[in-house]
């Protein structure tokens, strides 16, 4: 077996129903190392977001275990959750971007709800907003950016508290082709920081160009984990 | 602790600038039940005015017989005064009653040259006795026909007594009032309380968006919750200030209506800033609880994430 102890994520045997009974996940079982760069794929409605809102504790699963950087979180309580979310960064399809904050102040929010001090702010913001490369644009809001801008606002925020992962959930699905690239080179990139992320993903050009590893969801199951793989269905 | 305070307050002026409108859509509410709230208040004091005005006009004018005593009348006065049935007692001594007997009739000639016929005064001394209530009249005159004192008495004015059926009206009519203006005034907070709450809850509904989001990137239901809880308190504290400020003109231009209406000295303006203070507290403390409560209500289910 593949598996080590040095696992990052570790779904074992999850389910999760949702009322009145439909099962989004049957008995997943899936281990991340640190550094990985997985795409989750399959077809919609086979459960890949709810994989994803398990790891961020948005859902908790029916049956099975779910453990983040060995902690056990599978009946997380509420108030732990926002310790949990501040070690996970994510992103999301539509950039889930405070519209009446500025793009300095979007990111900034992150770090001032773990209590960062102001001094440190100062400091990270501007760097994150370098690697995501909107060093002009910090006082706009975000509807006066593009999509791809938007985007790079979420990734920024997202690794602002410097998470070791990163799940990023369709974050390009609503982009061109264009920004989709700069995005996912964006996330190699953050991936070569030693960061873990987790893609779900129904683009097959970007699945393929990737050549990472590729687990395929089918009806709620992982039908298939492959080391360098390529988009099935 | 305490730079995730000021943070909650600067992210609630942030709120209310940022979102304007909507701020001042909320205010406006808020201020338009308050002005309405306190209008009830002035309502409620105008129509307790209009009732007492009148219970003012009903005396016990009792005169005592010419050779009773300055000092029986005292001693009768005291303990008169320990009935609680009893308000004010006012004492008229036959000097004072002649002065006023000559003044009332200063026109009539017939009673001018038979009073200067007199050498003495034939009148004498007298209590005016108000009791606290219309029905204790009754009582208090019992008090007078007890014995030792009913012989020492002329003549009582009952002005209650010929107004009797007119008071028991009176008294009826006054009661419906106060009924129906308690009823009023309950069925008006409870719009009022309604509205308010209504309009709280659509103003944090259009950021729920954000509170899930707030809650994604790791905030806390404390920090989400901070800056609408000071946001509640901001909102009273100047829709407060804003009803009072408001008011004072308001209240200028009703009064000399009232003034007008209420023939004793009652004066709305007065009682408008004498009373300030405890308006003004009254109205906050009030607003703030039901905007904690509307924000703490609408809030929940939003921070569920
Ligand atoms: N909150 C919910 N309540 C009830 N059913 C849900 C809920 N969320 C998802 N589902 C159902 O669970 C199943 C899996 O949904 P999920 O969102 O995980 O799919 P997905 O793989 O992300 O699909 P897509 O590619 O279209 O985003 C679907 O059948 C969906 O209808
Ligand atoms: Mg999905």
């Amino acid at each position: 077996m593949w598996y080590t102890k040095n696992t990052v994520i570790v779904f074992k045997g999850v389910s999760k129903k949702y009322p009145p009974n439909v099962y989004a996940l049957k008995d997943a079982t899936l281990h991340i190392k640190p550094g990985e760069f997985v795409s989750i794929v399959g077809q919609s409605g086979v459960g890949k977001t709810t994989m994803a809102k398990l790891i961020t504790a948005e859902q908790s699963p029916t049956k099975g275990k779910i453990i983040i950087g060995g902690w056990d979180i599978s009946r997380i309580k509420n108030r732990a959750k926002p310790i949990l979310r501040r070690q996970i960064g994510v992103i999301y399809q539509d950039f889930k971007l405070l519209p009446r904050k500025t793009v300095y102040e979007n990111i900034a929010f992150a770090l001032q709800v773990s209590g960062f001090p102001r001094s440190k702010i100062v400091k990270i913001v501007p760097q994150v907003v370098k690697i995501v490369g909107l060093e002009e644009k910090e006082e706009r809001f975000p509807k006066q950016l593009s999509g791809g801008e938007k985007q790079r606002v979420a990734i920024a925020r997202a690794l602002a508290h410097r998470p070791k992962v990163l799940v990023a959930d369709e974050p390009t699905g609503n982009l061109d082709t264009v920004n989709t690239n700069e995005i996912v080179d964006l996330l190699l990139k953050i991936n070569g920081f030693g960061t873990t992320v987790v893609l779900v993903t129904h683009n097959r050009e970007v699945v393929n160009g990737l050549k990472k590893r590729v687990v395929t969801l089918e009806e709620g199951e992982v039908v298939s984990d492959q080391a360098h793989g390529k988009y099935m269905i | 602790m305490l730079i995730s305070f000021i943070r909650i307050i600067k992210f609630a002026f942030q709120n209310f600038w940022r979102n304007i409108w909507l701020s001042i859509a909320t205010l406006s509410i808020i201020v338009l039940t308050l002005i309405s709230i306190s209008s009830l208040i002035f309502v409620t004091v105008l129509t307790n005015e209009a009732i007492n005005s009148v219970k003012q006009l009903v005396d016990l004018n009792v005169s005592f017989k010419p050779e009773v005593t300055l000092e029986e009348v005292q001693e009768i006065e005291v303990s008169l005064r320990e009935l609680e049935q009893v308000s004010t007692t006012v004492f008229i001594s036959k000097t004072e009653a002649l002065k006023e007997f000559e003044a009332f009739h200063k026109d009539e000639e017939l009673i001018q040259e038979s009073l200067k016929e007199l050498d003495e005064n034939p009148l004498g001394h007298a209590l005016v006795v108000k009791a606290k209530n219309l029905e204790d009249y009754p009582f208090v005159l019992t008090f007078f026909q007890e014995e030792g004192r009913e012989d020492k008495i002329q003549e009582f004015n009952k002005n209650f007594e010929k107004h009797e059926v007119i008071l028991e009206k009176m008294a009826l009519v006054t009661k419906r009032v106060r009924e129906l203006a308690l009823a009023i005034s309950i069925v008006f907070v409870l719009i009022a309380v309604l509205i308010v709450f209504n309009t709280i809850r659509i103003a944090i509904y259009t950021h729920s968006e954000e509170i899930s989001i707030m809650k994604l990137v790791g905030a806390s239901n404390a920090f989400v919750r901070g800056p609408f809880i000071f946001e509640s308190f901001w909102y009273a504290f100047i829709a407060t200030a804003i009803t009072l400020a408001l008011l004072y003109p308001l209240v200028n231009v009703v009064n000399p209506y009232i003034n007008q209406f209420f023939s004793s000295n009652f004066d709305l303006v007065t009682y408008y800033t004498q009373n300030i203070v405890w308006i003004g507290l009254y109205e906050f403390v009030g607003m703030l609880l039901l905007n904690l409560v509307a924000t703490s209500v609408a809030l929940g289910k939003y921070l569920d994430v």
